[in-house]
């Protein structure tokens, strides 16, 4: 059956919306796609494809000058490079419900911890773990909604997300204990 | 053991926090100064925004969107098989083409306006036996054909103007991948069905059944004959 679909800026709003993005984040989408290809070309792609892909969620960015839509544009930027980047290297399209490692952590309070701290610990989690945090708690994406940003299941979503907080968990757990010798 | 009892508003504020942190760490304008876009990239760019829209054309867009979303809700049965595909880019004639695992990008462009002229219908004149027309629509910027057979078969003919735009094809899983099959400007893929594009002067036409190959083809290129 029929399996296209058709997007295209159609209003001079969209254009100038995205005509502002191109001009505002053009060169952080590069900056971002280098730090993951370290190829001028392939960061050039990279950026091309991401813009293909906002395409599509014009009509939920708002307001292009704010904290939220920048993070948003690098989510997209940095998952589109990673894709390349994995294809580049010959490697298995990197199918994250097999290849995360179970990952184990005693339970642990909480808050007893000083939310900077836990902020600080989500800095240091894997990319994957830290974007789709972001975009359920700040963006407040569904996870139908983040699956199709990453081209996996909204189950997935919701097992890549319950990893996370075990991740984080497990970090928290660590760097407590350094913290109290 | 597994931990999954998180205080969610307290994951939720240390989430915020750590956005805000984020953001702030990502470089500035001015650290961003010596980032530079080669010539080609920026015409990629031009291509994408160049969008000199006509009202026709919008209201092309969004009729076609509503027929598209029509078939779509008929049809998205899809099965999730994952099947590796080669990535890769081309330029071409009127449009290009980005195809990554997920999907395939044509980026259409229109070299003239094409809206002032009259919408000249093409004939296919080969239908296999056994297949009768059951829908028709024509309107000024797009005509659509339906054809069906006693025994479950299909074939949708769709033909439209060409305008500045986007059409994403998901051929995520597709086998029998090719371009070219009938003339430069054009692909071929089976995926739950097989499914044929092509643009030719100022029309795309795009024909999906549940056909072999070989009968899809003889339709598409009956057409130009």
């Amino acid at each position: 059956m029929l399996l296209f679909y058709l997007s295209a800026l159609d209003t001079q709003e969209e254009r100038s919306k995205f005509e502002e993005i191109y001009t505002k984040y053009g060169k952080l989408m590069k900056y971002a796609a280098y730090n993951i290809l370290r190829d001028d070309s392939l960061a050039e792609d990279a950026v091309h494809n991401a813009f293909l892909k906002l395409i599509k969620y014009l009509d939920r960015i708002d307001d292009v000058d704010c904290h939220k839509t920048k993070s948003f544009i690098v989510i997209i930027t940095e998952s589109v490079s990673k894709d390349m980047y994995a294809k580049r290297k010959r490697e298995v399209a990197v199918n994250i419900e097999d290849s995360e490692q179970e990952i184990f952590a005693e339970p642990i309070d909480f808050d007893s911890f000083d939310t900077n701290f836990i902020a600080d610990s989500i800095g240091r989690l894997p990319g994957i773990y830290k974007d789709v945090l972001v975009l359920r708690y700040v963006h407040q994406y569904k996870d139908s909604e983040i699956g199709e940003l990453f081209g996996i299941s909204a189950a997935a979503v919701r097992k890549r997300i319950q990893r996370a907080k075990e991740k984080l968990a497990s970090i928290l757990k660590a760097e407590g204990e350094l913290d109290a010798l | 053991m597994h931990y999954n009892c998180v205080n969610e508003d307290k994951l939720k504020a240390a989430l915020m926090l750590y956005h805000e942190k984020w953001i702030d760490s990502m470089p500035d304008k001015d650290e961003l100064n010596d980032i530079t876009f080669s010539d080609e990239f920026h015409n990629k760019m031009k291509n994408l925004m160049d969008c000199n829209k006509t009202k026709q054309s919008v209201i092309f867009t969004v009729a076609f969107r509503k027929v598209v979303a029509l078939v779509l809700a008929a049809v998205l049965s899809v099965g999730s098989a994952v099947f590796g595909v080669t990535a890769l880019r081309e330029t071409f004639l009127g449009f290009f083409t980005s195809r990554s695992d997920k999907e395939t990008v044509i980026v259409l462009n229109s070299s003239s306006d094409s809206s002032e002229s009259v919408f000249k219908e093409t004939v296919f004149p080969y239908i296999p036996q056994g297949y009768a027309r059951t829908y028709y629509e024509k309107r000024t910027e797009f005509v659509r054909s339906e054809y069906k057979d006693n025994k479950g078969g299909y074939v949708y003919i769709f033909q439209s103007r060409v305008y500045q735009g986007t059409i994403y094809f998901d051929t995520e899983g597709a086998t029998d991948f090719e371009k070219n099959i009938i003339g430069e400007n054009s692909l071929y893929y089976e995926k739950n069905g097989t499914h044929i594009f092509w643009q030719e002067e100022d029309y795309y036409y795009m024909i999906d059944s549940n056909l072999p190959k070989d009968e899809i083809f003889k339709i598409a290129v009956s057409s130009q004959k």
